[in-house]
Formats: structure tokens, C-alpha cells, sequence
């Protein structure tokens, strides 16, 4: 198929993938979808263990993804749909990290590299690597990730000493905090991504003048 | 309103009956004991008055009008005109037992107009025949008029007594008579409801106004109205509700238009009012009659309210007047015009035109009523005169007045058709509208667009899936080349093994085996060997295969043979979801015609708008972006090009000047001819204008032609006097603007002193256009067609310099690609690639500006649709938007102006900092052409090199690659020396030969590892030679080397 995007069936179910195997691209992808659709009726994100709340406040499932080797959990309220990077028209004169435009179902969408953007990569995404389609308003653009490791319930960090991990690079300004998740027997610590903040950056917004 | 009445709020309304049902019972049995209780019969008229309004509101009309001739009753009871008498009592019970029945119905859902109208007629029968037994039995003031019930005409002064009851029914104190001047204003909307409350009581009106389908004043609002003079429309007025009044009011007065646009033409001077005629007048004055019970539903009381005014004086022309005259007309234009108005912004300020337009109704009625005294209208002047010094007294009462005069006139009118109306006849008109609703159903445009949108998916997938069948048709070849080579193995296998390998045949002595088949009969089967059941079992494997092929190629032609009907289907839906969006230009020509008005009015020129071709339907798009920049000519027109009465007097023109527009649609085209018959450009004007303003100009060589392109230059006016109309040199730039939003070009000519025609042409499609599909440093764009002039081959010198010549002329030289900052192959400079041939040339004019751009490549013509870059990108130099290709691929539309207007080296809008990153950007995906008949070969290279991050293109032969590389123009090929129909060496000696892809870096993979082939491949151009199997490593680095 040529078009932009390899979609893949939302229906799938068994989405759970909080621990243990590793699915596949697409698995996960429907996984998401799916999770996404639920998540959009049930705004605002409601707490599936609220057992769990009474200890740690809960911040609702996340999407979790890795970039240049960092963890990052990106709210699912801001997430619209997740796809395998396909076919991308560059443009001219854009910055670096805009790779340019793709059509997702007849809509044109704006990519971004957000490894490049952050500065925390400098090899450009590759054909088939995944993105994450995220609007903040009106804006609508394609983010692009180095994997998607897939969406967690999380809580909040215990620890609130400020210190946003040992991020001290431009990705620390839309880092919005930490929260941890279950993992195994024991809790994992991860960075919460500041989508809202990303999409109305002066810099993300430069383009829309 | 009928359209907002669902089930659930049917269901609503039945319940909220039934709920009043009982207490009206109860209040009838103490009216029956004691007949004098103003409290219950007060009660009793509530619930009543309420039934009435709910049910006519959902579309219950029959119901509705049944409560109508109960409360009527009950007014005239309260209001001391009639007795309550046990008939009476009866009479509303058996409504009431009437109305719980068919409540029952409509719950079971057998309700049906019939049982409607029986109930209507069951209730009318009953009052009917009280009200006679009454007037026969008594002999009081009341009951010698025994039709005032159902003419439903009020006396003079009962309206006091109802203001009275009205005032009672809300809680209100009742107002002394003297009350102050502030009071009055404050209670100014609610003496403008109410007229529409006197309305509603009388009876006659109420089924009239029933009769066309509308839904009845809800009073509710009323007392609020008092305590709140202002209340604001959009917060109280259900949005709901209000767009449907909007789309309703939208179609009346385009119908009010129409008719008055028809009867401007035709009436030139006085003449008889005769059926036809007549029929307009009723339509107008049918269409201004439903908006102003629409409006008074809604709670739009301004628009009732005028509406109003407007109707009496439709009713008295429909009626009494005997003749039309070409001022009556244009008092209707004014009355439709202030309608619009208020309609389109209820609280709109135009109090001045509304007394100017109702005295000038008043004028007519009051002169035609002079003049033939001898008509039913004799207590008409007077009264006339009485209101005209109550005008000038309070102004803030005008349409009460003028009310009461129009009513006095019916009160001498009333007559018995009236009555027969209302009992007997059927309502025919409503039944048919009912009818016709259900032929069309309104939709959202967005939803529409939405249904396009997804029909243009539809038609991306199945072209994705026309890709598809390609592959695999290359596949099944592919598999046939192969089954071909197994059978001619097989074949050899028999001819040269199998007999062979039979012992006795074919000689296979002192084996183990020879020894034992000695001793059977060498036709015995079992005599083979293993080879020769081996070869067999081979044999049949590839019958088998040959099936397989067979079935497999069946199948795909069905599947092709579904694609095509799937192809046709789509297109059909396309066509047709295209067409919903299409409106005729009559939606657009009433807005022209009452702007012709307004400026004619304004600038007290006689003008008329003849408009031909308002059937042509266009996108409703067009008719959108279209109505400012007609607007504007048109006032433009009135105000600057038209001359005043007196000059076109003495010039001999006819003092009324016209203006036409002719709407045509020829082939692709939409044509747009707007003309006057005005003064024409004053080019001397221009002229004197244009040396002043472009300094750099040769204005005095430019020819009349040049001179009146010029007027469409941003702040170009010629206007000396700036005007509410026009004269801000913001006009024509506008105009042109948007024409070329919808891709068009508009043109102007004009020879002095006998007018200017405009002349705009629109693609019928608005999004969709044609383009030039061309291509610059290795990036694929489109140029819409409308900027180009000429497309040139030109000799490669001609382009090689800062300016191009065009018969004298010198054009700046456009190189896309470097103001781009794209990439170009590698050592090929910029727009130069098609070496020995000769460059094409795009010659471009947008307007403002000429250029040449050189291509590199004119890969064809496309019809495109336009597309926007999405919401975050808004601002992309040099590209206007992008287009989606068959296959879903995206192709960006490069916007001529802006390349035209570049200021040198420095880069609109965007700062230093993308031009630096773009530096980066340049290192693009390298794009590497694969070049092997195995198909597994092709799998693991095209994996490797997309792995890199590279993009690969495969091709399956000789003959494909050099077709891929003219296609793709690759970074570097990677080239099999045996392949069919012509292999690596022949490539590379092709590519050797043409300039253009001498550069192409060329490395030979192959399993020949021999130093001959190497030696050889060298001498051909190859840059490199890995021998199959590969090492990553070894191809990274060399690939890395070579590109």
C-alpha cells in the first residue's frame, strides 16, 4: 500500500500490556487505537483502579514511548491515533525536525521529528518508525518516536523533591513530572510529556505565522 | 417548525396536555355551578391558550386550532361579550373530552389528519350552534352579531379590554390611561406584541395563518416582555429554532425577491392589477404573512411586527387596489428590503426607514381610498387621518395605529367567506406543503464535505489497490517465466534421464540393480528407477503449478473486472456528492438586487438589475466567495460608473440606467459578465492617476487596455470622494482577489461613455484546477496553469544567464530549486539536467509580475485538487498547498507569486534559524535503484537499504531499470549483470550514452566474480563491483563512497 499510513485494525483486542512479551508494532498500535477511542468516551479519564487511588493519586492510562533512549509517558487524552510512519513530503526551507507533511485519510498532517526537535537525536526517523497523532486545539500534527512501548496506568511519583529526572537538555522544558507504574512485584519511575506545552512552544508554532 | 417536531417532543406534548386535561374539567364543573368565577374561567383560558400554542408548535395544527375556537370562546366570555351558558359549558367540555380522545390517538399512533379534522370540525359544529341558539334566544348588544365568534373581528376599543384581561391574565397591575411618556417606551415592545397578540385573537387570522403550515405565537413570553424590555434575541431564543427560522426566512424572501424582480420588469408604468399579477401579489404577500408568524413564534418581534405592516399593505394592493403602479413597486422593494434586514439582524437600527416605508403603505392606501370613495372603505379616511395625527404625536406606535385602520377596514369587510374559511372548507395549501416537505431534506455543508472527503479516500485506497494488482500481474508473469523454465527442465529431464535410466534401455550395466531386473519383463512398470518415478512426480508438480497459475490468474482478472465496476461506482458517488453542493445563482441574486437597490436609493440614480442565468447552478463556494466582489461592482457601478439623472438625460440616455449580468457556463468555464451602461472608464483619469502612483511605469505608452488593468492594483481608486458605497481605493484589488481565490480571472473593458463590462471566469470546480506536474532539484511540484503563458523549449544558453528574452522583453529567471534550497543530483547543476536537450522553459504572469521558470523535468498535466497544509503549517514558503496523487502521495503547489516577489536572499517569514537547519536538511534520503530479475535478490537488497534509512526503488530487468531511472532519477544503481531482456553491461552502456544519467554513480552486484566482468563493467562506466553474497559493511561503505 502506498498510502501514508499501514493502519491496523482497532478492533483487536487484548490491550493490556503493562508487563511481559513484546507485540508487535502493529499489536500495539491497535492496542492504542483502541485505548484511545476509550479513553475519548470516557472523558475526563476515569481511574480502573480505584483501589489503587486511595494510596497514589492516579493519572490515568499514558502512552509510554521511548526516545533517544528516554522514557516518556504522553497523556492519552492528548493522543488521536497512532500509526507506522510511511510516506512523507518534505517541504522546503522548514526547520530540520519538521520532516513535512503526510496524508492521513485525505487530512494533511505536519510531521514532526521529536527527537530532533528536542535535541536529543541527530539522525533523522526512518521509514516505517512509528508516530503519534496529537492535537492541542486546533493543531493537529504527527509526532514521530523512536518505539511505542505501549500505555500504562499511572500515578503519581511519590517523591516531589521538583527534580524532573537528570534531564537537563531542552526536553526538560515539557517535561510536566514524574510518575511511576507497576512493574513486576516492583514500581517504575517515568517522565511525563507536556504535549500542550510542545504544540504551543514559540519555536512548534513559528510555522503557524 | 414542523421539521424541529420529533417523536420524543410530540411525546412531550401530549403528556404536557393531558396533564391539563382534568384541571380544565374541574374548572368546567365550578364554571357550571357558578358562572361568574372570572378566576376559573381566567384559568381555564390559560391552559387553553397554552394547548393552543404547544400544539400548533410541534405541528399538532388541528388540536391547535381547536383550542383556538375555545379560547376565542372563552375571550369573548371573559370580556363580558357573550354569556356563559350550560350550552357553553357543554360545548367546551365535549372539546375537552374531544382533545383527550384524539390525545389517545396520537399516543397509539393512529392519529391521522382525518381524525384532525373531524375534531376541528366536531368543536366548530358545537360553538357554532351555541352561539346560534344564543343570538336567536337573546336580544342583547352581544348577540346581534352572531358571527363576531368565529369572524373573530373585535370592535373598536375591545382592544383596551383585552389589553385588560391580558394584563390580568399575567399579574399586571392595570396601567392608568395617563400613564408617562418613559412608560410608554418601555412598554414598546409590548405593544408591538401586542399586535401579534391581537392576532391571535382573532380567529380569522389564526386559521389563516394555520392555513400555511405555521405554528401559532407562543404568549408566554409576554409578561417577561413587560418587566424586560430588551431582552436579548440570541440568549432567548432557541438556537435550534432559530436556524430553522433563518433557512425559512432565507426561502420566503427569495421567493419576495424573485416576485419583485419579475414585477419590476414587467411594470413599467401604471397598469390594471389582473389574475396574473394578482397570483404574485398573493405570493409575496403569502411568503411575508408566514415570516411574520414565524417571527412571532420565534419571539422576533421586530419581524413580526413589520411583517406585519407589510402584509396589511400587501392585503389591501392584493385586494382593493385596482391598479400597479412602478411606485407601489418600489414601496414593496422597500418593505422587502427593510424585512431582510431585520430579519438578517433583528436588532438592527432602522426605526427612520421603517416610518418612512409604513407612511409611505399609508399613502398609497389613504390616496387609493380618496379617490374611490364608493368602496366598503368609508370610515377609511378618518381613520387614516386619526392614525397619521397619532404618527406624528408618538412614533414609537406606528404599526398600532396603522393597524387599527387596516382593521377598521376589515371590521366593514367582514364577511361571511370569512366564516366559511375557517367552518368549512378544506385547507388545501397546508396539506400540499406537508407534502412537499418530504421531498427535501436539509443537510449540513460540512457534511457534505465530509462524504467528499471520504469519497476521495475511497478513490486513494482502490488506486492503492490498482498498485497492488500491478504487482501482483507482474508476479504472475514472473511466475510464468519460472513455470516455463521448470517445464523445459522437465522436459529435459525425460528426453534426456528418464529413458537413460530404464536398465534395459539405456545401458546401466553391472549395477546392483541390473542384476535383479533381469529378471522381469522390461515392460513391467516397477522396472523403473527412482529417477524415473522422480521425474514423473516432477512432471506432475508442474501440471499442478500450471492449474494453480491458471486459477490464480482467473481470479485476478475477476478481481480486476470488480475494481473497474468499484472505479465506476466511486465515480458516480463522486459525481453525485459534487453535485449536492451546487446551488443555482438565484440564492445569490436577491442579495444583488436589494444592493442595486440600497445604492440606487443612496445616490437617487434610477437603476435596474437585470440578472440572466440565475438557474445556472455553481458550488456554493462560488456564490460565497463570489457575493462581496459582486457587491462591491455593483455599488461601484451605481455610485461612480453610472451618470446621474439629469447628465443621461441631456446625453440622451434613458434616465433609468441598467446593469446586467450575465451568468454562463461554457465547457469548464464559468462565465460572469457584469455591464452597465454607465460613463465608462475614465482612462485620461487613469492615466493622470497611474503616473502619479507607478513612477517606474511607462503610463503614457500603456494602451486603454493596460490603462484598465491598472484599476485592479492594490489602492488604485479614481474616486476623488470617499462614499459610505465606495471611492476608498480599497475596491477593485479586493474584487480581484477574490476571483482568484476560486482560481479565476476577471478582465475589464470599457469605451468611454458607454459603460464597462467585467468579465469573470471561473473552473467550474473550485478546488480542482489544472496544473502543470513538473519537476525541480529532484522534487516533484505542481504549477497551476492560470500563472503560465507559455511553455518554451529553449536553447540551454537562453537560461544560463539572470534574464530570459521574450520578444524584447527581458524576464527574470526563476530558479525554483536554489530559492528552494532543494536538493539536485549529484554534479548536476540546477534546471539543467536534461543536458543536450533543449530546457523547458514555464514563462509565468501572475498578475503583477512576469518570470521564466526553467524546469527540470515536465512530467505532464494533472487536473489537481487543492488542499491546504494542514493546521499547523499555515505559512510554507513559496507553497500555496498541496495536492493528494492517486496513489496517496502528496505533491506540494508552488506559489508563483510568492517566487516572483522574493526579495533576493532574503527568505520570507521564516528567520535565519531554518535556513541554517535547512543546511541538514539537504542531506535528503539517498534513493538507490535495485536492479535484479531475482525477486529474492530485490527482498533483501530493498530490506538492507531501507534498513540505512535509504529509499530503494526495484526493478526487475534491464529494460524496467532504465525506465525507473528516468522516472526516479536514483541516487546511485545497483546493477545484476544477467537479467532478461537486457542486461547490466547493455544498462550501463545506455546510461554511458545519455548525459543526463552519466552521473549516476553505478555499482555492479553479481555472482560473476571473475576479473573480466570486473574489467569489463569498469570500462562501461561502473563505479564498483560487489560480488554476491555481500557484506553489509563492504556495500555501506561503498555505497556511502560512491554517493
Amino acid at each position: 500500500m502506498n498510502n501514508s499510513i499501514a493502519h491496523t485494525d482497532m478492533k483487536t483486542g487484548g490491550h493490556d500490556l503493562r508487563n511481559g512479551g513484546q507485540p508487535s508494532l502493529p499489536e500495539l498500535i491497535a492496542a492504542i487505537d483502541h485505548e484511545i477511542a476509550e479513553v475519548l468516551k470516557l472523558q475526563p479519564a476515569t481511574n480502573p483502579h480505584p483501589d489503587r487511588a486511595e494510596e497514589q493519586k492516579s493519572l490515568g492510562r499514558h502512552i509510554c514511548v521511548n526516545l533517544a533512549g528516554q522514557h516518556l509517558a504522553l497523556s492519552l487524552s492528548t493522543i488521536l491515533e497512532a500509526g507506522e510512519l510511511q510516506g512523507v513530503e518534505e517541504l522546503p526551507l522548514l526547520p530540520d525536525w519538521l520532516r513535512g507533511i503526510t496524508n492521513i485519510r485525505g487530512e494533511i498532517i505536519s510531521v514532526v521529528d521529536l527527537g530532533l526537535f528536542l535535541g536529543i537525536k541527530d539522525k533523522k526517523s526512518r521509514t516505517g518508525e512509528p508516530f503519534l497523532i496529537v492535537r492541542d486545539g486546533e493543531t493537529k500534527t504527527a509526532l514521530i518516536v523512536d518505539k511505542i512501548l505501549g500505555t500504562r496506568p499511572l500515578y503519581q511519583a511519590a517523591t516531589k523533591n521538583g527534580n524532573l529526572d537528570d534531564h537537563t537538555d531542552e526536553a526538560g522544558e515539557y517535561h510536566s513530572g514524574l510518575a511511576t507504574y507497576k512493574e513486576g512485584e516492583g514500581e517504575k519511575t517515568i517522565t511525563l510529556f507536556n504535549i500542550n506545552a510542545l504544540i504551543s512552544s514559540a519555536r512548534f508554532r513559528e510555522l503557524k505565522k | 417548525m414542523v421539521d424541529v417536531a420529533e417523536n420524543e417532543i410530540m411525546t412531550d406534548l401530549i403528556g404536557e396536555v393531558r396533564g391539563y386535561l382534568p384541571e380544565m374539567e374541574n374548572c368546567l364543573l365550578t364554571l357550571a355551578d357558578d358562572d361568574s368565577n372570572d378566576e376559573i374561567a381566567g384559568e381555564l383560558h390559560r391552559m387553553t391558550h397554552t394547548i393552543k400554542g404547544a400544539a400548533s408548535m410541534v405541528g399538532l395544527l388541528d388540536l391547535g386550532e381547536t383550542a383556538a375556537v375555545m379560547e376565542q370562546a372563552l375571550d369573548e366570555i371573559i370580556d363580558g361579550r357573550r354569556n356563559l351558558t350550560p350550552g357553553m359549558i357543554n360545548a367546551m367540555s365535549g372539546t375537552v373530552k374531544g382533545i383527550s380522545q384524539y390525545c389517545d390517538s396520537v399516543c397509539r399512533g393512529e392519529a391521522d389528519e382525518r381524525e384532525g379534522e373531524k375534531l376541528y370540525q366536531e368543536v366548530v359544529a358545537d360553538f357554532k350552534e351555541v352561539t346560534t341558539e344564543m343570538t336567536e334566544e337573546g336580544g342583547t348588544e352581544e348577540s346581534a352579531a352572531p358571527d363576531l365568534l368565529f369572524a373573530g373581528i373585535l370592535a373598536e376599543g375591545d382592544e383596551e379590554d383585552l389589553d385588560d384581561i391580558f394584563n390580568r391574565l399575567s399579574g399586571e397591575e392595570e396601567k392608568p390611561a395617563d400613564d408617562e411618556d418613559d412608560l410608554e417606551s418601555l412598554f414598546s415592545s409590548y405593544d408591538e406584541v401586542d399586535d401579534i397578540e391581537d392576532d391571535w385573537d382573532n380567529l380569522a387570522e389564526l386559521t389563516e395563518l394555520i392555513d400555511v403550515d405555521e405554528p401559532i405565537a407562543e404568549t408566554e413570553p409576554f409578561p417577561e416582555l413587560a418587566t424586560d424590555p430588551e431582552p436579548t434575541l440570541e440568549q432567548t431564543i432557541n438556537p435550534e429554532l432559530l436556524a430553522c427560522f433563518k433557512e425559512e426566512t432565507d426561502e420566503h424572501l427569495e421567493n419576495i425577491s424573485i416576485r419583485l424582480n419579475g414585477l419590476t420588469s414587467t411594470v413599467s408604468e401604471e397598469m390594471i392589477i389582473d389574475d396574473s399579477v394578482r397570483e404574485i401579489l398573493h405570493s409575496i404577500r403569502r411568503s411575508v404573512h408566514t415570516l411574520k408568524g414565524a417571527a412571532a413564534v420565534i419571539g422576533i418581534d421586530s419581524v413580526a411586527a413589520w411583517g406585519h405592516e407589510f402584509e396589511d399593505f400587501l392585503d389591501w394592493l392584493h385586494d382593493d387596489s385596482a391598479v400597479l403602479s412602478p411606485d407601489i413597486v418600489d414601496a414593496m422593494l422597500d418593505g422587502a428590503d427593510i424585512l431582510e434586514k431585520i430579519a438578517s439582524n433583528p436588532d438592527i437600527e432602522i426605526k427612520t426607514e421603517i416610518t418612512g416605508a409604513g407612511n409611505l403603505f399609508r399613502k398609497f392606501i389613504t390616496t387609493d381610498t380618496g379617490t374611490e370613495p364608493d368602496t366598503n372603505k368609508k370610515t377609511a379616511p378618518e381613520n387614516t387621518e386619526n392614525q397619521q395625527d397619532t404618527d406624528s404625536e408618538s412614533s414609537t406606535l406606528p404599526q398600532e395605529c396603522f393597524q387599527t385602520a387596516a382593521e377598521l377596514e376589515e371590521t366593514t369587510a367582514a364577511d361571511d367567506r370569512e366564516i366559511s374559511a375557517i367552518i368549512g372548507e378544506p385547507r388545501p395549501e397546508r396539506r400540499k406543503q406537508e407534502r412537499q416537505g418530504v421531498d427535501t431534506l436539509r443537510v449540513d455543508v460540512s457534511k457534505i464535505d465530509k462524504l467528499i472527503g471520504l469519497g476521495g479516500d475511497m478513490a486513494i485506497n482502490l488506486s492503492s489497490f490498482e498498485d497492488t494488482m500491478a504487482t501482483m500481474r507482474s508476479s504472475i508473469l514472473e511466475f510464468d517465466g519460472t513455470l516455463q523454465r521448470l517445464k523445459t527442465i522437465t522436459s529435459n529431464l525425460e528426453a534426456g534421464y528418464e529413458l537413460a535410466a530404464i536398465p534395459h534401455l539405456g545401458g546401466v550395466t553391472g549395477s546392483e540393480e541390473g542384476g535383479v531386473t533381469q529378471e522381469f519383463d522390461p515392460l513391467e512398470m516397477d522396472r523403473y528407477s527412482e529417477l524415473n518415478i522422480m521425474i514423473r512426480s516432477l512432471n506432475e508438480a508442474v501440471s499442478d503449478l500450471d492449474s494453480i497459475r491458471d486459477q490464480n490468474a482467473g481470479i485476478r482478472n475477476s478481481w480486476r473486472r470488480t475494481m473497474e465496476r468499484q472505479q465506476g461506482v466511486l465515480d458516480e458517488v463522486r459525481n453525485t456528492m459534487g453535485q449536492m453542493r451546487m446551488t443555482p445563482f438565484t440564492s445569490l441574486a436577491n442579495r444583488l438586487h436589494r444592493t442595486t437597490r440600497e445604492s440606487a436609493r443612496a445616490t437617487g440614480k434610477k437603476v435596474r438589475l437585470l440578472i440572466e442565468g440565475q438557474s445556472l447552478q455553481m458550488d456554493t463556494r462560488i456564490w460565497n466567495t463570489l457575493a462581496d466582489p459582486l457587491m462591491h461592482m455593483l455599488r461601484n457601478s451605481v455610485d461612480h460608473g453610472i451618470e446621474t439623472n439629469e447628465e443621461r438625460k441631456q446625453i440622451g440616455k434613458p434616465v433609468q440606467a441598467t446593469i446586467k449580468i450575465e451568468a454562463q457556463r461554457r465547457g469548464n468555464q464559468f462565465v460572469l459578465r457584469i455591464a452597465d451602461d454607465g460613463k465608462g472608464l475614465d482612462f485620461s483619469a487613469i492615466r493622470k492617476k497611474a503616473t502619479k502612483l507607478y513612477s517606474t511605469m511607462d503610463v503614457a505608452g500603456m494602451s486603454d487596455n493596460q490603462l484598465a488593468g491598472l484599476i485592479f492594483r492594490q489602492g488604485f481608486s479614481l474616486s476623488s470622494k470617499v462614499t459610505t458605497m465606495s471611492g476608498r481605493g480599497v475596491g477593485m484589488d479586493v474584487v480581484r482577489h477574490g476571483v482568484e481565490q476560486l482560481n479565476g480571472t476577471i478582465e475589464v473593458k470599457s469605451t468611454s461613455g458607454m459603460g464597462v463590462t467585467f468579465i469573470i471566469r471561473l473552473p467550474v470546480s473550485v478546488a480542482q484546477f489544472p496544473a502543470y506536474f513538473v519537476r525541480f532539484g529532484g522534487q516533484r511540484f505542481m504549477v497551476p496553469m492560470r500563472d503560465i503563458f507559455k511553455v518554451m523549449r529553449v536553447g540551454a544558453a537562453a537560461i544560463n544567464k539572470d534574464e530570459f528574452e521574450l520578444d524584447g522583453e527581458l524576464l527574470p529567471l526563476i530558479r525554483p530549486a536554489e530559492i528552494m534550497r532543494l536538493k539536485n543530483g549529484p554534479g548536476k547543476p540546477a534546471s539543467s539536467v536534461t543536458g543536450e536537450e533543449k530546457p523547458i522553459v514555464l514563462l509565468v504572469d501572475t498578475g503583477s509580475r512576469r518570470g521564466a521558470i526553467p524546469v527540470d523535468e515536465l512530467l505532464g498535466q494533472r487536473e489537481v485538487v487543492f488542499k491546504d497544509l494542514g493546521t499547523h503549517l499555515l505559512n510554507v514558503p513559496y507553497i500555496s498547498g498541496v495536492t493528494i496523487m492517486g496513489d496517496g502521495g502528496l505533491v506540494p503547489i508552488l506559489n508563483t507569486d510568492d517566487l516572483l516577489n522574493r526579495e533576493k536572499g532574503v527568505l520570507h517569514r521564516v528567520g535565519t534559524e531554518v535556513v541554517q537547519s535547512r543546511v541538514e536538511v539537504q542531506e535528503r534520503v539517498l534513493s538507490i535503484l535495485i536492479a535484479d530479475d531475482s525477486i529474492s535478490i530485490r527482498k533483501v537488497l530493498a530490506n538492507f537499504i531501507s534498513g540505512q534509512g535509504w529509499q530503494p526503488i526495484v526493478a526487475t530487468d534491464g529494460v524496467d531499470a532504465m525506465e525507473k531511472i528516468r522516472d526516479n532519477e536514483p541516487d546511485l544503481i545497483i546493477l545484476d549483470i544477467e537479467m532478461p531482456r537486457m542486461n547490466g553491461f547493455e544498462v550501463l552502456q545506455s546510461l554511458q550514452a545519455q548525459p543526463a544519467y552519466r552521473e549516476i554513480p553505478t555499482l555492479m552486484l553479481t555472482s560473476r566474480s571473475a576479473d573480466k566482468y570486473r574489467k569489463k563493467a569498469r570500462e562501461l562506466g561502473a563505479r564498483g563491483f560487489v560480488n554476491k553474497p555481500f557484506k553489509d559493511e563492504e556495500l555501506i561503505a561503498l555505497i556511502n563512497e560512491l554517493a
